[in-house]
């Protein structure tokens, strides 16, 4: 599955096209997933609060049809109790999607992709590790509120479904509500 | 406002990651006021008793190249009782990775031979061919590099190994606490010697009948003890394909169990390191297996003669793929194989029951030691660590399948 992931993000990279946008996005969320075991223990997951921050950049390269990727920051924050520790977490996550996306009208676009996201802490990565990279199915649909502004719905799902203890910070399911400011383009304002 | 947007992003990079604040629900001491008669364990405590200066200067200089050696006294206690009183031993820095973290293992050597008949020293089930009825050395071992992540990982490996009854020389280990001049050093494993010194105890042999090599990082061999001939007879016949000699000079039996095991839970720094392997008098070579805090930690789905054959050209390696060119010997490790996978010695659940005995062993004592060591980072990652330890085996067996 992962090498279908990658395979498919590089198809969407090359892809060629003629213009260009440049956007900052962020995106606030509820991210849950199934309960899970730690040593023997079940834990309870009542869900935790996210939030996205992020640049996206688009290509056309068809009248409706563009590419979208980007840069993004996740922030998850929540609370657990395991055994004999009470804790709570506040994890930071570097994302980067690919978006193949689809102009439905004037107003509402539609984007499905997948994002490769750090699994780890980068100081716990290493080369010959398992679990280092995460990756997600991505859907978004996006509402042209104005020139300058989209409001956006955001869904993930994890695309592995063994079991990983690193989605104790970072759950497997997302669901955000978000605001896209569009960096207006000075080159064609010049041209206006 | 581009750069800006992207230079944001950069620092919020950079500053990736995860903090966890904890509150741990159970009574713990502090470190720095805890001594040997007033840490609150039902494990063994050890006070090693020396010159704090010359202690300090091995251990703060530590150098993998030039070894130093200190006197002191070695004092053991059980729920206050002292069962060990002012053994002479002498002590040394041990490893060469794992000598970098805070916590250093330490090699520690009885003046005489101690006297373990009645279990004072160390009390853990042992294979019936072996004997830890006297010892002459010990480490007080850091867990290598599993420091960082459960500190119990390379000896529950060792007892799936002994709780399957394989024929494989090994070490055996108890977990203990200890104390030097009184002063909190921390968690460490009480592991018997995997050199010359633990062989020939082991096998209540004489000291100056074992012939032993290693296999270091890199696939380099060193020869460190007694017939270094008797080494090179062995390396020439892996070299020459002699497969008639090398039938004759390895213990087959014990080869085939040592190959399966370290290849069904594969492990990663291996062969072309940690590898030792022995002879007594002109018996044939065993092999014993120490060190396995790099076991499960990639490749998880890989063919397990993949781990066998590690890309770095070592004589085990060697030695494998000309005894596995003879029809017989595939058949018996083949069959072997499948005989210990299908008998259920490395189930998962086997290995999670191992897990959780040493696991609850050092519990209450986990949040000082990492209160001082700051390794793992927090309680929480330690119990995730032990998570992922046991996921790791379980994944690893079911790939076998």
């Amino acid at each position: 599955m992962k090498k279908l992931i990658i395979t498919a993000l590089l198809f969407c990279a090359t892809i060629s096209y003629s213009q260009n946008e440049f956007q900052i996005e962020s995106n606030l969320g509820f991210l849950y997933q199934k309960d899970i075991s730690i040593n023997n223990e079940i834990l309870k997951s009542t869900g935790n609060f996210g939030a996205r921050i992020g640049a996206n950049y688009l290509k056309k390269f068809d009248s409706n049809m563009y590419f979208e990727t980007g840069l993004f920051l996740k922030y998850t924050t929540g609370t657990y109790k395991i055994e004999t520790v009470d804790f709570n977490f506040n994890s930071i996550r570097l994302q980067v999607p690919f978006y193949v996306g689809y102009q439905i009208n004037d107003l509402w676009r539609f984007n499905l992709g997948a994002s490769v996201e750090n699994n780890k802490d980068f100081e716990d990565l290493a080369f010959y590790l398992n679990e280092n990279l995460r990756y997600d199915f991505l859907v978004k649909v996006a509402y042209n509120y104005s020139d300058l502004l989209d409001f956006s719905l955001y869904a993930n799902t994890m695309v592995s479904k063994t079991k990983d203890i690193n989605t104790l910070t970072s759950p497997r399911n997302g669901v955000y509500i978000g605001v896209i400011f569009k960096i207006p383009n000075s080159k064609t304002n010049k041209e206006d | 406002m581009k750069k800006i947007v992207f230079l944001a992003l950069i620092i919020f990079t950079i500053n990736s990651c995860t903090s966890i604040d904890e509150t741990i629900t159970i009574d713990v001491q502090d470190y720095s006021t805890t001594t040997h008669t007033t840490i609150n364990t039902d494990l063994k405590v050890v006070n090693l008793v020396v010159d704090q200066d010359e202690f300090n200067e091995m251990y703060d200089n530590y150098n993998e190249f030039e070894e130093v050696e200190i006197e002191g006294f070695f004092n053991l206690y059980k729920n206050g009782e002292l069962l060990i009183e002012d053994e002479v031993v002498e002590l040394e820095i041990k490893g060469k990775v794992s000598a970098q973290f805070d916590l250093k293992s330490l090699g520690v050597k009885f003046d005489d031979t101690y006297n373990n008949t009645d279990r004072v020293l160390i009390d853990v089930e042992t294979l019936p061919f072996h004997s830890i009825d006297k010892i002459k050395a010990f480490r007080l071992r850091n867990s290598g590099n599993d420091f960082e992540d459960t500190m119990l990982k390379d000896i529950s490996y060792t007892k799936l190994a002994i709780d399957a009854g394989l024929d494989i020389d090994l070490t055996y280990a108890e977990q203990t606490v200890v104390f030097v001049n009184g002063s909190y050093l921390g968690i460490m494993n009480l592991r018997t010697e995997a050199n010359r010194n633990g062989i020939y105890r082991l096998y209540k042999e004489d000291k100056d009948d074992i012939t032993l090599a290693k296999i270091n990082h890199g696939g380099t061999l060193e020869k460190k003890n007694g017939d270094f001939d008797k080494i090179d007879r062995l390396i020439t016949a892996i070299d020459t394909n002699d497969l008639d000699f090398l039938l004759q000079e390895i213990d087959l039996n014990n080869f085939i169990d040592y190959m399966v095991f370290q290849s069904m839970i594969g492990n990663s720094d291996w062969p072309e390191n940690n590898v030792r392997f022995f002879a007594i008098k002109e018996g044939p070579f065993r092999f014993i297996m120490f060190d396995l805090d790099k076991v499960a930690i990639k490749d998880l789905d890989a063919d397990p003669l993949d781990f066998i054959n590690n890309p770095v050209k070592n004589p085990v390696t060697d030695l494998f793929n000309v005894l596995y060119a003879d029809s017989e010997f595939k058949n018996n490790f083949n069959s072997r194989f499948d005989e210990i996978k299908n008998s259920g010695a490395l189930s998962p659940e086997k290995f999670n029951a191992i897990v959780s005995y040493y696991k609850s062993n050092i519990e209450l004592q986990m949040p000082m030691h990492i209160e001082k060591y700051n390794n793992p980072s927090s309680f929480t990652d330690w119990y995730l660590n032990l998570e992922k330890l046991k996921n790791d085996f379980s994944t690893r067996i079911k790939n076998l399948d």
